[in-house]
Formats: structure tokens, C-alpha cells, sequence
């Protein structure tokens, strides 16, 4: 079979058309192949968080890059992609919390990130419904917040301006060597790149690779403006969001554009359907009330869950997938997924290190450490 | 919080019509130690249509049943339905919290009105057909204010005589439907004769309003407020000063706590068997969220699933044999009394679809189905949740509306608290 | 005196005498206000449903937000606006 396109991107989440606009932009030829809608997965789920986090060193590059690729846009960005430079305040509870602040605003400015050490009153003045008695925080200006549905509408926009070009309709049901992709109607598809970007759906396509469902709960309000102003986070957030067995929950509220609030946040494992399970929801609400006392009294319009691709080191798989059975890497065939919670940050960096090395330059950051074959080369082939 | 369950023989959610003549007839047949208990937003008995209390002798004879000593009544907001059990959990107006569990769960939750958006229906003046009506009800004065009503269906009449009681100028009484229509409906009128008489008293009295058919809004205008609409007939549009518009394109089925509770949904109304249960045993459903058919069905519904509910199968199947005929009156109403597709071609690009977000037309036409335009547009993300743009949209462009999920109103983060607490504890 | 049959609220700063039992909603509109809330883009709106499901008639009661005037009965010494949203 010959191939019809440099690269064919499976997914129109926020990953697969970023990575569409990237490659269209160095010059390659590019297809985004989508069954149900642009946005409809994770992306449509997720909060649309704009942060550096501090989790590893890659994370951290990872993250940065990201954020500083969205500042790029962010003049061209339409209105309905309701970016918000509000910001993160990370909420030091007590004394404990505080010195964890000093910590990470050391990591902030040794990575070049500008952060400001909030103290008792100084808290208060910019977020005035938090709870009464916490310590304190860690303000990063820089962040921000997009609606994800919109801004993947607008990636592919670029995308398909620059010569990409998009499908919708059917499903992909095989990915092989060879960068050939069959979709559910039987039709086939051959392309020198094959990238598989739809998410924690992934194994689906590729078995095997080191990725697994992590559900999570978002609930919406009305409209309350300045209610809150940053992203508020709780600092013990990267603990609990990072336990790999348990179920938690974290205090993780965002202020949108419209004046609603988002609240989160609950990670799961093992959790396989989209119903609304009542006791962390529970458990979620109770921990953004401990935090934020009146917004007992706002109403909320919509709850709903969502699926993160879950890597076991936390930072994404993006390059060569490995192949189930021998481990080494599949001809033609490509990842781009495993951003957990950060998908909407990190896409923009990602789609960056993507089209970087499939046109054989070098990433302006190291991309080894999300590189796929990193866990099947560990554990070694497979006899 | 929460506490214990409360347990009743029989549960019963809305006390319209439907409801009331479940309660009673169960309270009348059943051993007398078996309680019956209502659960309802409303502070009084009756629903929309006996709102204002006993407006007919049916009326007063139902609602004087209500006071029997084994029908209990709550009043306040149900906020799920339990997957398991026949129960929902409950919410009193005082934020209590708590599960309501019945041997039975009977699901009366009516119909509300659907609009067709045309431009300038959002305009404040433009009103519901029986949103004027509640109003007017619960102390709006229409005194010498002009009224003009337009739209399609039964409720007209009814809201017609409130603003001619509230002493509103009526100025003209539009239906959508054409004389086609009506005639084929009028027909078919003799086989209801409570219905034929109800309509005869209407006319008695409505008989001087100008009342044509095959008629309905083109256009609101006005600054700020509705100042005037543009009736048309198809041939020649015209138009007329006027303080309110009640509009509204007949009634849709209440069918979210029915659908949340995994019963069987056909044409979007709740499926019934002869005798009111639902595809979930122990789940009832009666009146207009099976089908708009109006006060008579509802009693009549409500009898048979009562008695059914008190353990006289005999008897309500016998009761049962009223049902095929009302069947047929849902059928023709529905019938009757659906947009024409003038309506559906009147609407502009900037006209608002979805009023909660503001989102018109021109946005939502490209969208291919009713999530993508709710993650593309908003359409359907306010707190209206979808209750006035989903059905328009289904008209316009054919878009499903997703499965509901609670909360079904917009609910304070404290009572969403609770409600999942409360479930959570009873699984 | 004041009279058992009627409740004093505050309707955007003035004082509105209601006859108990009544409606917020009939209260704002006939003391003479004709829209009850703003949209998101700010066109004036009134209400539609009356009967609690199309939220157009919300208003601000004692500074909680979006209060469905239609599903609630005046309170003596409530304080409503109509006023948009900060």
C-alpha cells in the first residue's frame, strides 16, 4: 500500500490536532481521522488548566514549553476559546503546607518561573472566600485557563488552513506496522506516520503499552463572578493526585470566563464506566467546602467524569510505539497520549517534540524521557 | 442530615391529576394500614391545572380526597431516582435531605410547554401560554393590559378565560394549526364528550375574541420589552400593539426522572402496560409524561395504577378498559396540534436558540448533533439544562438530547452534598 | 399599622408592599419592573415558563444569585434586585 500522507493523527482531542497544526506547519502532509466529533473525549471532560507542574524534571520541562507555546497564541486565540490569565494560588493549609511553598517556589525560579510566596492577610486580599486561618500560598501569574472543546476546534482550524486535512465519521479499528490503519467499515489507510492520539483508548489500538484509565469528576456552577480568582489548589494536590493505587480526591477549583466555577477534582483507577459514583463525589465536595465555605450556597448545573491516560511515571508517550509482542518499536506507528491530567497543557509541547522528531530535528527539550519504548526496553521483549 | 429512609406503601412523585386520583383511590382500596405518600415542589395539591385549587366539581371531588388520613404530602424537590429500589431521594425546602423508599413508585411529573424560538420571542412581555396562566394565578396583574395568545393546543382556552377574568384585554386568540386540522380534530370531538363539553363552555364564553386558525407569530419587536408582534396567516402578516405574547407549540412530556430510572422511553414519552407500569417493576407512570392527553386520561390513569398499586389487579384491569380510548385522544392531539413547518422556516441566524447562554441559530446549524453543539456553541449548557432549547432544537435540527443526569435543576453544591451522601448510604 | 394581608420586601432599593401569597415574580412585575434578569450578552429578559424550569426570572434575593422569583412566595423584609450580575 502506498502511502497516502506523511502523517495520519488518530483522535481530534486537543493532542491529535495540535499535533496536526505542528506537522502541517514543518511541512508534512497530514490527515486527522476522527470518529465522533473534535474534542469530544478527555478533551470536552477536562478542566482546561494552563500550568507548569513540578512533578519531575521532565514534567516540568514538558509543562513549561507548553505554557509558553500557548502564550504564543494567545493573541490570535478567538473568544469562545475563553482564555483566562487568571493564574494559580497554591493553598498552603498550615505551617507544614508553607514550607512546602518555599520549596516549590525555589523549583519555580530555578526553572525560570515566576512565583510569589503569599502570606497570611496578603491571601485574603486576592482570594477573599477562602476559609479563614490557612497560611498561605504559592501564586503563579503565569498560568492559565482555556475552554479545551473550542480551542481544539481552533487547532484544527489552523491545521486544516495550513493543508491538513480532516475525517470524520468512522471509527479506526486496527493500527499495524507499516503505519496501515483499518477502519470499522473495512476501509484501509497507509501513511509514512502513523500517530495513535485518542487517549486512554489508546491500548485499544496498541495493546500492551504501559497506559490505564484514571477517571475523574468535575462538577459546574452558575455564574458567579469573582467568586474566586485564581485556580485554586490545594498544595497536598500533587500527593494525592499521584498515589497510584488509591482513589483520591483534591481541592482543585477554577474560576471560567463565564463567572462558573469548576470544581475538582477525583482520580480513579480501575473505574471503567462514566457513571457518577456518589461517594467521591461526596468526598469531593466536602473537600472544596473545607476550603471554600460559601460555595455550599452556589448552584451547580452539571456533573459529569471523564478518562485520563494514565502513564506509570507520569509524564506522556510520545514517539515510536513499541510493538505488543517483541517491545521493540512498530514501523510506523507513533504515539502521542499518556498526559494524564495535563493534556491540555502539555499538548501544545507535545505536538512541538512530535513533529520535531519526525522531520529530524532536535527538540528544543530532551524527549527521551517520553519516549515509549522507555517501559517496554525496561521490562525488556517479551520471550 | 438524612436519618433513616422514609418507607411508605406507596410513592408517589407530582400531585397533578395523575397523581391525586393514585393517591386517593389507592388510600380508598388499600388495607388501611398502608400509607401512601406525595412528593411534590408545590406547596398545594392539584399541579399546574388545578393550581388556583377547585376550579370544577372533578376538581374538588379529587382534591378533597387528598385530605385522607393515609395520604401523606411533601412538598419539595426530587432529586434522583434510586437504581435498585422503587425510591427517590428527596429534598424538603429547608435543605432536610432524605431517601423515600414505597413498595411501589408511581412517577406523575406532567408536561411542561414547548416553543418554537422565532425573533424577538425572547423579549420580556413574551411569555408561556400556561406561564401566563401561573402567573396570573399566583398575583400578576393583566388588568387592562393587552393580551395577545398564539400558539397551539387545548391550553389556549384556559389561559384565554384567566385573562379575561384577570380582566386583561384580549385581543386575539391564534391558532397555529390549520383549519385542516381542526376540523379533522372537531370530527373526532364526539368521542370525548367531556372534552366536547369543556370545549362548548370555552366558546360560550370566548366567543367575541377574535380566534382565528391556521395563524401564529411571525415576529416580536418592541425596545426592551415587547412593544408589538407580526401574526401572520400564511397570506397576508400583520401587526398588533400588546403588552404580552403567551405563546407556546403544545406540551412535551416530562420524561427525565423516568428515563434517569431506566424505564423504556417511546416517542418521548414514558412506555406504559395497560395498567401504568413502566419496563421497571414496581415503577409506575401516569399522566401527561406518558403522553399529553390532559386532566380526564390523568384521573383515570391515576385510578387504574392505584388500585393496581393497593392490590386490586381485578378491578384495575377492569378501570383499564377506559385507557385505549384516551390512547387515541394523545394521538390525536399530538397530531393536531404540531408545528407547522412555517415555524421551523421562520427562524433568523441571530435568532436565539438557547436563552440561558444566548446562542442563536446561526451557531448551532453547523453542529451535527446535540453534544458537539453544546461543547462547540453552549447550547444547552445553562441552568435551564437543556428544558427549553432541547426540544426547540429537536425540532429545528433533530439533535437528541443527552441521557439526564442529576441534578435536574441547578442545586446548591450543600444539597448536591447530601443527595449523593444519602444515596451513597443506601447502596 | 401594618397589615396582616401584606409583606413589606425591597425591590432595587425601594420599598414594595405585596400582598401575602404572592409571587416574587408578580411582585417585581407589578410594582412595575418589566424584566426580571440580564442575559449573558445583556439583553433584558422576563420570564417565560412560570413554572420554575426556563430560569429567565431569576433574580438576586438577600445577594444569593439566580433566585427563581416564579417558584418563590414573597418574605417579609426580603431584598430583591433585578440588577445585572457584577
Amino acid at each position: 500500500m502506498k502511502p497516502g500522507a506523511d502523517v495520519l493523527i488518530i483522535g481530534a482531542g486537543i493532542v491529535g490536532v495540535a499535533c496536526a497544526l505542528e506537522c502541517a506547519r514543518v511541512g508534512l502532509s497530514t490527515l486527522v481521522v476522527e470518529s465522533h466529533m473534535v474534542g469530544g473525549g478527555a478533551t470536552g471532560a477536562g478542566m482546561g488548566h494552563l500550568v507548569v507542574m513540578d512533578d519531575s524534571p521532565a514534567q516540568i520541562a514538558l509543562t513549561q514549553l507548553s505554557c509558553a507555546l500557548w502564550k504564543e497564541l494567545q493573541p490570535d486565540l478567538p473568544g469562545s476559546v475563553e482564555y483566562d490569565a487568571c493564574g494559580t494560588m497554591w493553598v498552603a493549609a498550615d505551617h507544614e503546607e508553607m514550607a512546602e511553598v518555599e520549596r516549590k517556589s525555589h523549583i519555580y525560579s530555578n526553572a525560570g518561573i515566576v512565583s510569589e510566596v503569599v502570606t497570611g492577610r496578603k491571601l485574603y486580599e486576592y482570594e477573599p472566600n477562602l476559609r479563614p486561618g490557612l497560611s498561605g500560598g504559592l501564586r503563579v501569574k503565569g498560568d492559565a485557563v482555556i475552554y479545551p472543546p473550542t480551542a481544539a476546534a481552533w487547532l484544527l482550524d489552523q491545521a486544516i488552513h495550513k493543508g491538513s486535512k480532516f475525517q470524520k465519521g468512522q471509527a479506526v479499528r486496527e493500527v499495524h506496522e507499516g503505519g496501515i490503519v483499518v477502519f470499522e467499515n473495512g476501509d484501509r489507510l497507509c501513511a509514512r506516520t502513523v500517530v495513535v492520539a485518542t487517549g486512554a483508548n489508546a491500548t485499544k489500538l496498541v495493546p500492551g503499552i504501559a497506559l490505564k484509565p484514571r477517571k475523574g469528576h468535575l462538577i459546574i456552577t452558575d455564574r458567579y463572578p469573582g467568586h474566586i480568582r485564581h485556580q485554586l489548589i490545594e498544595l497536598g494536590y500533587l500527593k494525592n493526585a499521584h498515589q497510584l493505587t488509591q482513589d483520591t480526591v483534591a481541592f482543585n477549583v477554577q474560576p471560567r470566563r463565564t463567572g462558573q466555577l469548576l470544581i475538582g477534582s477525583s482520580r480513579q483507577y480501575g473505574a471503567l464506566d462514566s457513571r457518577i459514583e456518589k461517594s467521591i463525589t461526596a468526598k469531593m465536595l466536602e473537600r472544596a467546602f473545607w476550603y471554600l465555605p460559601h460555595l455550599k450556597d452556589l448552584l451547580c448545573l452539571r456533573v459529569w467524569t471523564g478518562f485520563r491516560a494514565a502513564t506509570p511515571d507520569k509524564v506522556p508517550l510520545i514517539g515510536p510505539a513499541p510493538n505488543p509482542v517483541t517491545g521493540r518499536p512498530m514501523e510506523g506507528v507513533w504515539l502521542a497520549t499518556g498526559h494524564e491530567g495535563l493534556g491540555i497543557t502539555t499538548s501544545l509541547g507535545t505536538a512541538r517534540i512530535l513533529a520535531d522528531r519526525l522531520v529530524g530535528n532536535t527538540p528544543s527539550i530532551p524527549w527521551e524521557p517520553y519516549e515509549p519504548l522507555r517501559f517496554s526496553l525496561q521490562k525488556g521483549p517479551i520471550p | 442530615m438524612s436519618g433513616e429512609p422514609k418507607r411508605a406503601s406507596l410513592l408517589i412523585v407530582g400531585s397533578g391529576p395523575a397523581a391525586i386520583a393514585a393517591a386517593v383511590t389507592f388510600a380508598r382500596y388499600a388495607d388501611p394500614s398502608e400509607q401512601c405518600l406525595v412528593l411534590d415542589e408545590m406547596s398545594t395539591s392539584g399541579g399546574q391545572i388545578w393550581r388556583s385549587g377547585s376550579t370544577n366539581g372533578l376538581a374538588k371531588y379529587w382534591l378533597d380526597g387528598m385530605s385522607l388520613p393515609n395520604i401523606h404530602r411533601k412538598q419539595g424537590q426530587v432529586l434522583d431516582v434510586l437504581p435498585q429500589k422503587p425510591g427517590v431521594v428527596f429534598q424538603s425546602p429547608n435543605g432536610e435531605t432524605q431517601i423515600c423508599l414505597g413498595n411501589d413508585l408511581v412517577l406523575a411529573t406532567g408536561a411542561r410547554e414547548r416553543w418554537i424560538p422565532f425573533p424577538g420571542w425572547t423579549l420580556p412581555g413574551v411569555v408561556g401560554m400556561g406561564g401566563l396562566q401561573a402567573m396570573i394565578k399566583t398575583g400578576l396583574c393583566v388588568a387592562n393590559k393587552r393580551v395577545v395568545i398564539a400558539g397551539s393546543g387545548p391550553l389556549m382556552y384556559p389561559v384565554a378565560r384567566s385573562v379575561q377574568k384577570a380582566k386583561g384585554k384580549l385581543l386575539l386568540l391564534a391558532e397555529q394549526a390549520s383549519f385542516a386540522k381542526l376540523a379533522n380534530f372537531t370530527a373526532h370531538l364526539p368521542a370525548y364528550p367531556e372534552k366536547a363539553f369543556e370545549a362548548l363552555g370555552y366558546l360560550a364564553k370566548l366567543w367575541k375574541v377574535s380566534s382565528p386558525v391556521g395563524t401564529w407569530v411571525q415576529q416580536a419587536g418592541g425596545e426592551g420589552r415587547l412593544e408589538w408582534v407580526q401574526m401572520t396567516n400564511g397570506k397576508k402578516s400583520w401587526r398588533m400593539e400588546c403588552d404580552y405574547l403567551a405563546t407556546g407549540c403544545h406540551l412535551i412530556p416530562n420524561i427525565d426522572l423516568a428515563r434517569m430510572a431506566g424505564c423504556t422511553i417511546e416517542k418521548d414519552r414514558v412506555k406504559v402496560d395497560s395498567l401504568g407500569q413502566t419496563s421497571r417493576s414496581h415503577l409506575y407512570a401516569i399522566g401527561e409524561c406518558t403522553g399529553v392527553g390532559g386532566a380526564e386520561r390523568a384521573i383515570a390513569q391515576g385510578i387504574v395504577a392505584g388500585l393496581a398499586a393497593a392490590g386490586q389487579r381485578e378491578l384495575s384491569h377492569h378501570q383499564s378498559a377506559a385507557l385505549p380510548r384516551w390512547e387515541r385522544f394523545v394521538q390525536l392531539l399530538d397530531a393536531t396540534f404540531s408545528p407547522r413547518s412555517e415555524l421551523l422556516d421562520q427562524i433568523r441566524e441571530d435568532t436565539i436558540v438557547c436563552r440561558c447562554e444566548d446562542i442563536p441559530h446561526g451557531k448551532i446549524k453547523p453542529m451535527s448533533c446535540w453534544r458537539e453543539a453544546k461543547l462547540q456553541t453552549r447550547l444547552g449548557m445553562g441552568p435551564c439544562q437543556g428544558k427549553v432549547c432541547g426540544p426547540a432544537a429537536k425540532a429545528l435540527y433533530g439533535f437528541e438530547p443527552d441521557f439526564p443526569r442529576p441534578p435536574f435543576q441547578p442545586l446548591s453544591a450543600q444539597a448536591l452534598f447530601q443527595m449523593y451522601q444519602s444515596e451513597n448510604q443506601e447502596s | 399599622m401594618s397589615d396582616p394581608q401584606r409583606v413589606n420586601i425591597e425591590l432595587n432599593g425601594r420599598p414594595v408592599s405585596v400582598p401575602v401569597g404572592h409571587t416574587l415574580l408578580s411582585a417585581v412585575f407589578n410594582a412595575g419592573f418589566g424584566t426580571t434578569r440580564t442575559s449573558v450578552t445583556g439583553q433584558p429578559r422576563g420570564p417565560l415558563c412560570g413554572m420554575g424550569f426556563c430560569h429567565e426570572c431569576t433574580v438576586t434575593i438577600d445577594g444569593l444569585f439566580h433566585q427563581r422569583s416564579c417558584m418563590i412566595t414573597v418574605r417579609q423584609g426580603m431584598v430583591v434586585e433585578t440588577v445585572p450580575l457584577p
